[in-house]
């Protein structure tokens, strides 16, 4: 396992393409969630006329414990396509310099090549998970008003929840991948993809409405709801809810299942 | 001309030993869809040999590598390296380049060497040794994408060199090559041949395959049409061109028993005969008989025109 993401980073690192998407993906991931305070400091110190409806924005616990973990980890979430662009780019690589055929010759089987790519998924999860992680806690530490220590670890689970989110979108990244096997086109699929499920779920008769959520976007996209109607004084879900969890996991392990099927049947 | 083949190879002293084998391949079939591009094909190589698959574009000589090397599914039938099922495990012992070279356009020689090291796990690779021996240790650390297509094949023939391979597969090793290349290409074949590797070479370039070959197999769309070694087929065979002024020449060549078959071209006769005769026997003959050759040439077969014939002969096939 360890051999294959390394053969995965020795194949990706020296990558231009991948060098400056990384970098785009945690600049976004750290700057932006400091950014927004900071942008909205800068508004109220320097445009006295801003009208945010006789709100002041630094009043909004945004960054406070426990609302920062499912803020940050959804606001977060806005910019996996960058990863998911990541992923194409990997996979499709390996078929646009045939060097998937080259890679088996050499002594890869197919489940190896797959294998490859999930570790590649799953260390860009984990990493992304960490800086979310210290970037929620660190904000937190710095604009909370008063908090018990207890407080920290409320909502925490938020952090898992993104992992979740985050690795499932990945996986159909690559699945994908492994069905269009060109970079250009399987972007502009992912782009749309999620629209085109919405389009879809309206487009069915409104006895079928229930089905609505249970379809892959929608059901991975209720693991991290979005927080900010809170803010309005409505009602949202601030927990993880476990069915949309365990939905999730199941369309993953389907994902994981389709790209082993997808590999198995055709010659290289 | 197929059944003198077959008739020489009979009762040709040099008939092969067994050896251990390598590769064998027993009754594979590949169609693609309605396309048969392989049909119950049986081969068997042995430890030692370099070994040229010979036949034309689209015979199913790719297909074949294809599938010994795990890439390609196969149909039917089935192979087996060193007496075993293919696996991921035997790949890594084996140096191959199928069609083009496969590298990362991105990546240097040397780190296109290095992912070719962690897939086959090899605990210590002389990647700078192995650049040298194939001329590219000066531009190691150029991407790929900057070498031209001789640097490129080269670079292919270190990757598979890289393992220490027991056996290395090319497949058209010298495609695209300009003389020089090919030249190069082929003195570096024969270099890891004497070193007692066993090298399968498919290539429809038949001056290749008959310099550097010890066996080989020809197929064609998708069927074997022989196999065997280069040698009985190229020096078994010899044809004598002869002319005398006797009005008997032609009774007295056919009565010796080694002469297979006789020609007439204009006023001179083209004598094949087995490998037991040579031309200067063929002249001590003809004067014990009476006869003075006026013109005597041995003429050496070479693979190509036996080549042709066999395809021409299985043009029903």
């Amino acid at each position: 396992m360890y051999r294959l993401l390394q053969i995965e980073l020795k194949k990706l690192a020296p990558y231009r393409p991948f060098r400056v998407l990384m970098g785009l993906y945690f600049f976004i991931l750290v700057f932006v969630p400091v950014g927004v305070l900071e942008l909205l400091k800068w508004l109220k110190r320097n445009i006295a006329s801003a009208n945010f409806g006789n709100i002041d924005p630094l009043l909004l616990p945004v960054f406070h414990f426990p609302d920062v973990w499912q803020n940050l980890a959804y606001v977060s979430l806005l910019s996996k396509i960058i990863l998911g662009i990541v992923m194409v780019i990997s996979v499709t690589n390996d078929y646009s310099f045939k060097t998937v055929r080259q890679n088996i010759i050499d002594g890869l089987d197919r489940r190896d090549f797959l294998t490859s790519k999930l570790s590649l998924a799953a260390m860009l999860t984990f990493l992304s998970g960490a800086v979310v992680l210290v970037v929620s806690l660190i904000s937190a530490l710095l604009y909370s008003g008063e908090y018990s220590f207890g407080d920290i670890f409320v909502n925490m689970e938020f952090v898992l929840g993104y992992c979740l989110e985050l690795f499932a979108y990945l996986l159909i990244a690559i699945l994908m991948s492994f069905l269009v096997k060109k970079s250009g086109f399987t972007i502009a699929l992912l782009l749309v993809i999620s629209p085109l499920e919405y389009l879809l779920t309206a487009l069915l008769p409104d006895s079928w409405n229930a089905l609505d959520a249970y379809f892959p976007q929608h059901a991975i996209g209720n693991v991290v709801t979005s927080p900010f109607a809170k803010y309005m004084f409505q009602e949202i879900q601030d927990y993880i809810d476990p069915q949309w969890a365990i939905i999730t996991i199941g369309y993953g392990i389907l994902f994981i299942f389709l790209m082993h099927l997808s590999l198995k049947k055709k010659d290289l | 001309m197929f059944a003198e083949i077959i008739t020489v190879i009979l009762i040709s002293p040099l008939n092969p030993q067994p050896l251990e084998t390598v590769l064998s391949i027993n009754n594979l079939t590949k169609h693609y869809g309605m396309v048969r591009a392989l049909e119950n094909l049986d081969l068997s190589i042995g430890k030692g040999q370099v070994f040229g698959i010979l036949g034309p574009n689209g015979s199913g000589k790719t297909t074949t590598l294809g599938i010994v090397l795990g890439v390609i599914n196969k149909t039917e039938g089935s192979y087996q390296w060193f007496g075993q099922t293919g696996s991921k495990a035997q790949r890594k012992k084996i140096g191959a380049i199928l069609e083009a070279p496969l590298f990362y356009p991105y990546l240097s020689a040397l780190k296109n060497l290095e992912i070719v090291a962690l897939i086959k796990e090899i605990a210590r690779p002389d990647m700078e040794g192995i650049l040298k021996r194939v001329g590219l240790y000066e531009r190691r650390k150029d991407a790929f994408r900057t070498y031209s297509l001789g640097m490129k094949q080269r670079l292919s023939i270190a990757s598979a060199l890289l393992c220490d391979p027991e056996v290395m597969i090319l497949d058209e090793p010298t495609n695209g090559l300009d003389p020089q290349g090919i030249a190069e290409i082929r003195e570096l074949i024969t270099q890891i041949a004497a070193e007692g590797k066993t090298i399968i070479l498919a290539s429809h370039l038949l001056d290749e395959v008959q310099k550097v070959c010890s066996h080989f197999a020809v197929l064609k769309k998708g069927r074997l049409l022989h196999t065997g070694p280069v040698a009985e087929v190229t020096k078994g065979i010899i044809a004598v061109e002869v002319s005398a002024a006797s009005p008997h020449l032609k009774t007295v060549l056919e009565q010796h028993p080694e002469v297979l078959s006789i020609a007439t071209a204009e006023d001179r006769f083209s004598v094949k005969m087995s490998d037991k005769l040579n031309a200067a026997e063929l002249n001590r003959y003809l004067f014990d008989q009476g006869i003075i050759a006026s013109h005597l040439v041995s003429q050496k077969q070479s693979l190509e025109k036996q080549f042709l014939d066999l395809l021409k002969n299985s043009g029903n096939v």
